[in-house]
């Protein structure tokens, strides 16, 4: 016993790794980009790093609460949720602003002119923690009276928003709430699947997803990895990351840009 | 005329018929072997529709637990899709609902064709059918509804949780048979890989069916060949050359062992046999010729030595008287060595004529067994030899060499193969018989007649030319050629008369001219 302890503590220390955890606010199934952007990240902070992902926007925010992992590319309605919990890293910049919208989708064909149309039709929602896909939903229709838990004959989570827009290609969904900045991806990566579907609504905008610290990750870290994302431009693996992320830079932000979110979270029983 | 005629009937010969059987057989093995094949898939495809949409039920009812119990109506959506394609896609495919506990659609890899909520009683009737039945039963319990003979298959699943909950039900559809497109698909594939395995093994057919009829080609050219050459003894000397030569051409395919080889050997034989009647006619003539040359020589030996006895005698009878003067004597002398020269003259013509006609003898009789029994084995036939000489007459050799040899040589080939030829010899104070049987077919005196006449043909298809010289030797000494009844083991025996004709022996009878 005292020699397996004794070899315990002869054992050279295990060396430490960054956990990041990574949510579909983005197509998080792009293996070979996350490679690339991993590999960036642990050339740029000098030690190994890993992605983290999970199948719902909670069980990734239950694992930065919790500070199972030092970081996350979390959702706006979480962060504000959370905010006192987090720390703000970074923010992606999108077409030139850290901004994206919410769009309602419905089939090609629909002939669906507003939200009031899909009444007592199937919806797809991307998650319940989900800002874009789920808050604002819920959101504009109380706006417009109508009670979320009964407007719709029956809806679901796709945990996706990539599914999203597969749900409402297939015919699965008559309607569906997406990430703007999810659907533009796609748009130009999968043309054939978003041909199928038609932008019905496009929310006001919102600040974008951000990158968040849980509050057990150690300010250093947070600082390095903060540095790290907004010098991604300067270097070339970073820019070839951004590129196939289509976004053109990280940036630094406050939480202030998140007020629009959090005042509909406030709303939301 | 005839030539042209032989080439048109056979223009379709074996040499073509062959190959196209093998080719034609080919063909039918293929399009049978595909038909089967083609049944086969098919019995096979019904006998495995239900099995497999009974494991594809099975397996998503217990898949579909979860996602039903929690209404995580994109799992159940993104598992059904897994498992069975669009309906859209090919509406042979198997086409899988699911319902959820209320008996409205859960899932379905089809969402606009079956959506979400739509009830059961809006799916088709033998769905709407095996669903029921699940819900009837409790507990729950897998359903099965088959529509006729050849229409589709459909299987219900119960989704159960706990304490045999019924959360819904697992819809499968499968056609029981080879669908339009599999069918399309099968027949193409058959067609495609069976017409090129069909010309492969046609073109071995018929490469197979050329090896096989090239021997016989072979033969047949040989055999077409063999009856330009003509049978006279004229042309005789180099139509045996040539057959030689074309039994050395197909001596591979008589040394096949099939029925083939059997046929070339066969004629082979024959090319033997009339190579060897050919020179036996030879003989004959060179007989003939030699015994005119014996006949003449004698008719001047007889015309020349009597006035030649008496010349000399006289020439004699003038020294006797004596009184000779000297030039009278020299005289005489010089007629006398004169008509001795004369006379030596003639005999050397009368030994000459003399010498080609020997008594036959026993060594005449052991070349002849020699001779045959060698030709006996060649055919395959037992040959019994009893033949002993004259001892009450003498015989010229070389006739009676002849008519022992036809006959033989005759009665073997009509005994053919295992067959049996006895040759026997009778001699009495009436002359001496010459006995020759076989075991062949039965000869009557009819047949016997037209044979001897020399342009009637054998059973055999062999002219009778053997048999016509025989008689006509057999004539020319006196004989006859006869048939005798048949033995117990000889259906024919011929018999050949020979009458001993002391005059015959040395035919121009040098010895018994007036001088010898």
């Amino acid at each position: 016993m005292a020699g397996t302890a004794s070899g315990l503590a002869a054992a050279a220390p295990e060396p430490r790794t960054l956990r990041f955890g990574l949510t579909p606010v983005f197509l998080d199934d792009r293996l070979r980009v996350l490679q690339m952007w991993r590999d960036h990240l642990a050339a740029a902070l000098g030690e190994p790093v890993e992605f983290v992902q999970r199948g719902t926007y909670a069980q990734v925010m239950d694992l930065l609460l919790a500070g199972r992992v030092d970081f996350a590319w979390i959702c706006g309605y979480p962060f504000v949720l959370h905010q006192r919990a987090l720390r703000l890293v970074a923010v992606p910049q999108w077409r030139g602003q850290p901004l994206y919208r919410s769009y309602l989708i419905v089939d090609a064909a629909s002939q669906a002119r507003g939200l009031a149309d899909l009444r007592s039709r199937t919806f797809a929602y991307s998650d319940p923690l989900s800002n874009s896909g789920f808050l604002y939903v819920q959101h504009a229709l109380r706006g417009e009276g109508h009670d979320p838990a009964r407007f719709f004959a029956r809806s679901f989570f796709t945990h996706s928003h990539r599914h999203v827009v597969e749900a409402v290609a297939n015919g699965l969904a008559d309607g569906g709430a997406v990430d703007s900045y999810v659907f533009e991806t796609l748009a130009e990566l999968l043309p054939d699947l978003t041909r199928r579907t038609r932008v019905l609504q496009r929310s006001t905008e919102f600040g974008f997803p951000p990158i968040a610290a849980s509050r057990h990750t150690p300010a250093d870290d947070v600082r390095r990895l903060a540095e790290a994302l907004l010098e991604m431009p300067s270097h070339e693996a970073g820019r070839r990351v951004l590129a196939e992320l289509r976004l053109d830079r990280f940036v630094a932000a406050d939480a202030s840009l998140f007020a629009g979110i959090a005042e509909m979270a406030r709303q939301q029983p | 005329m005839s030539a042209f005629a032989d080439a048109g009937r056979l223009r379709f010969g074996y040499r073509l018929k062959v190959p196209l059987a093998l080719t034609g057989v080919a063909l039918i093995s293929g399009v049978s072997v595909a038909l089967t094949t083609y049944a086969l898939v098919d019995r096979h495809v019904e006998a495995n529709a239900e099995a497999e949409t009974q494991r594809l039920t099975a397996t998503l009812a217990r898949a579909l637990v979860q996602p039903v119990l929690r209404g995580d109506v994109w799992q159940a959506h993104q598992t059904v899709r897994a498992a069975a394609p669009q309906a859209g896609d090919d509406r042979d495919a198997v086409q899988v609902i699911v319902l959820d506990a209320q008996g409205q659609v859960f899932a379905s890899p089809s969402p606009r064709v079956h959506p979400l909520g739509q009830h059961l009683s809006a799916l088709p009737e033998p769905m709407t059918r095996a669903a029921r039945l699940v819900y009837e039963r409790q507990p729950p319990a897998p359903a099965r509804v088959a529509e006729e003979q050849r229409g589709p298959l459909v299987l219900a699943a119960p989704i159960v949780g706990d304490e045999d909950v019924l959360l819904g039900v697992v819809l499968a559809q499968h056609p029981r048979a080879l669908t339009d497109a599999q069918r399309g698909s099968v027949v193409r594939q058959l067609v495609g890989l069976g017409a090129l395995a069909i010309v492969v093994v046609a073109l071995a057919g018929a490469a197979l069916g050329l090896r096989i009829t090239a021997p016989l080609e072979r033969l047949r050219m040989a055999m077409r060949a063999a009856p330009a050459r003509g049978l006279s003894a004229a042309t005789a000397r180099a139509d045996d050359a040539a057959a030689a030569s074309t039994v050395d051409d197909i001596a591979d395919v008589c040394a096949r062992d099939d029925e083939v080889g059997e046929l070339g050997r066969s004629f082979a034989s024959m090319l033997d046999e009339i190579a060897v009647k050919h020179e036996l006619e030879r003989h004959m003539l060179q007989a003939e010729r030699m015994a005119s040359i014996g006949q003449l020589s004698a008719g001047i030996a007889h015309e020349v030595n009597n006035p030649l006895g008496g010349m000399l005698a006289a020439i004699e009878n003038r020294r006797l008287r004596g009184d000779l003067d000297e030039h009278t004597g020299r005289t005489l002398a010089l007629l006398e060595r004169g008509l001795r020269q004369v006379h030596g003259t003639v005999q050397a013509l009368l030994n000459e004529a003399r010498s080609e006609g020997h008594p036959l003898a026993n060594d005449d009789l052991r070349d002849l067994e020699l001779l045959l029994r060698a030709e006996a084995d060649r055919a395959r036939c037992r040959l019994h030899w009893a033949l002993r000489l004259p001892q009450h007459a003498m015989l010229p050799a070389v006739p009676v060499r002849q008519v022992v040899l036809n006959l033989t040589l005759n009665a073997i080939a009509a005994a053919g193969a295992r067959g049996e030829v006895d040759v026997r010899s009778r001699d009495d104070d009436g002359g001496w018989q010459v006995q020759v049987a076989n075991s062949g077919a039965a000869l009557d005196e009819e047949r016997l007649a037209q044979l001897t006449q020399g342009s009637q043909r054998s059973a055999e298809g062999r002219l009778g030319l053997g048999l016509w010289i025989t008689a006509r030797i057999l004539h020319t000494l006196g004989g006859r050629l006869r048939l005798a009844p048949p033995g117990e083991r000889h259906a024919t025996v011929l018999v050949a008369d020979f009458v001993p004709a002391p005059t015959v022996v040395g035919a121009p009878a040098p010895g018994r001219s007036p001088d010898a």
